[in-house]
């Protein structure tokens, strides 16, 4: 057996598959499905401050090798996340990381306080990129300054590692990655979708009902996978890569850019047994290549 | 005691066209086939063909428990259901099921009152499969562009429910809509309180279905058809507007989760 564990800061994953926010609901959708407990860990659904009903259908699309979707995450709001959806959550072992997002800056230290009073919580994610939301309040990871100060913010409020999930849409990946490790993120997540779009040609409508939805599957992944790559050049926290991955080839070339973890996205919409395969064939994979640690994985691309 | 929804290959046991755009496919699963109730739906993994990603829904049409199979109709539309075309029997297909809810059968059900409008019709079968066996009577309005548009007439006949048909060519039956016949129907009908209508349809039909219901006062269930991510709550991307909202705060439902049956005057039709 070959040790898949690796740590993400203080927090240490089992394996390095775990599952991107968004795409996995409160874990329980996939309880029938796998054994939850065999991931590395598992990221929430976005968790906000007040309830959120979402947007209007049609909310996602399906284009070739890839989806559109503008979900504009809908929740129960942090107070009913501790009630109806943490029980569940705390009797898995597996490590639970709790995405957050604010409509302002000040949202997020107020819900890490509220989350941090409880117990079953490993880690969180701030998203600071989606796309999705209409206030325009989710943009935070596109300015590295408004990024550093709301990590910042974060960070003096809980002693739990946070993981900042960062936009693709934009510039220079890697200063807003440097920004948000200035700030005190134990990790980054890299990357949230790309800014997309379809049309219907015989209504000349957009496909979606905001117009302009984030763009995920793995038509995306050579586009995340150079910017995991922008990144692990400029930082150095851990990256935890994300878009478009399918199998276990693709989780290994995240690593090999440079992630040292990966979440399974999209894909579990179609296969919700995907990420436990993927474990699978990580270990399997790296067997056979008499790959002792997992670790040695990360960043270890040859260019010549 | 709860079903479990499972990820399962399946073998195909025939895949046959039945109208020119419509197929009928029979499945093997035990557990499918003995556990599942009319409305339910599998989410069908399709062979990878022109860039599909997503599974593609379709209700469970009948089961037979006995030999362990259940069927699914399904009209070719778009990359997802033209790839299904080409599955043949003796191949496998990967599937998520049963997903969802079932059409509600209470006690004090006298006559249930079938509407469907084009391939509408397809989660109908098993659920008029179970009612044959509690002695309801079964009225089934159905209604399509033309007559070759028609499945399963002979299982209608053979099960001997009340039957009305509507093409909007006026090929066979009434010419028009189905809702035209219906409303006649329902203006006659003798013991409303025991009667209860299930339709499935295009959103235009269910839009008029609303209004006919709400002005006979005989309460509706409906089926919805929408695009689903993955079938089973994750993706959050079926949303079925609410007319009021939820006791939770909630504007919508999820087709997959919550449904895809729903009483026809929670739900509510934009256009």
């Amino acid at each position: 057996m070959s040790d898949l564990t690796l740590k993400i800061g203080r927090l240490v994953l089992a394996n390095p598959v775990t599952v991107a926010s968004g795409t996995f609901g409160y874990a329980e959708e996939f309880a029938d499905f796998i054994d939850l407990n065999q991931l590395g860990g598992i990221i929430t659904k976005t968790v906000t401050l007040e309830p959120r009903p979402g947007n209007p259908p049609p909310r996602i699309a399906e284009t070739s090798g890839g989806m559109l979707n503008s979900i504009g995450l809908p929740n129960v709001g942090v107070q009913k996340f501790i009630t109806d959806k943490m029980p569940f959550l705390r009797t898995l072992t597996t490590k639970i990381i709790v995405n957050v997002a604010g409509k302002s800056a000040e949202d997020y230290p107020e819900i890490i306080r509220i989350l941090d009073a409880v117990e079953g919580i490993d880690a969180y994610e701030l998203n600071y990129s989606c796309p999705n939301v209409k206030e325009g309040g989710l943009s935070f990871s596109a300015n590295a300054h408004v990024a550093e100060s709301v990590t910042k913010s974060v960070r003096a409020v809980t002693n739990r590692p946070i993981i900042a999930k960062l936009t693709p849409n934009v510039t220079a990946i890697g200063e807003i990655g440097l920004a948000v490790e200035q700030g005190g993120a134990d990790a980054v997540s890299a990357v949230n979708t790309f800014v997309g779009m379809a049309i219907d040609i015989p209504s000349r409508r957009p496909k979606i009902a905001m117009v302009t939805a984030g763009y995920s599957g793995p038509a995306i992944k050579p586009l995340a996978l150079a910017k995991v790559y922008e990144l692990y050049k400029k930082i150095h926290i851990p990256i935890i890569g994300i878009g478009g991955i399918c199998d276990t080839n693709d989780a290994i070339e995240f690593l090999i850019a440079g992630a040292a973890a990966i979440q399974v996205g999209t894909a579990n919409f179609w296969d919700p047994c995907i990420s436990i395969k993927i474990v699978e064939g990580l270990q399997t994979w790296c067997r056979q290549n008499h790959i002792q640690k997992i670790t040695e994985l990360t960043g270890s691309l040859k260019i010549k | 005691m709860k079903t479990l929804k499972k990820a399962v290959v399946v073998p195909v046991l025939a895949n046959v066209q039945v109208t020119h755009d419509t197929w009928h496919i029979t499945l093997e699963d035990k557990q499918i086939a003995h556990d599942s109730c009319g409305g339910q739906f599998v989410n069908v993994f399709v062979p990878q063909n022109n860039g599909v990603l997503w599974r593609r829904p379709f209700g469970i049409h009948t089961t037979d428990p006995d030999k362990g199979v259940f069927t699914l109709l399904y009209k070719q539309i778009g990359r997802g259901t033209t790839a299904l075309t080409t599955v043949k029997a003796g191949e496998a297909l990967d599937i998520l099921g049963p997903l969802g809810n079932c059409f509600t059968h209470t006690s004090d059900l006298k006559e249930a009152i079938i509407v469907a409008g084009g391939i509408g019709i397809a989660p109908f079968p098993l659920f008029i499969q179970h009612l044959v066996q509690h002695s309801v009577k079964i009225s089934v309005f159905y209604g399509a562009r033309s007559k070759i548009d028609f499945c399963c007439l002979d299982f209608f006949r053979q099960t001997g429910v009340n039957l009305h048909l509507a093409t909007e060519d006026g090929s066979s039956g009434h010419k028009g809509f189905i809702t035209a016949p219906l409303l006649a129907y329902l203006q006659t009908l003798p013991d409303k309180p025991g009667a209860r209508i299930y339709v499935c349809g295009p959103t235009p039909m269910l839009a008029k279905m609303k209004e006919l219901c709400r002005d006979t006062g005989v309460p509706a269930e409906v089926s919805v058809e929408t695009m689903m991510g993955c079938g089973f709550g994750a993706c959050m991307g079926c949303p079925v507007p609410l007319e009021n909202p939820a006791s939770d705060g909630r504007l919508y439902a999820l087709a997959c989760k919550d449904g895809p049956v729903f009483n026809l005057e929670e739900i509510r039709f934009d256009e």
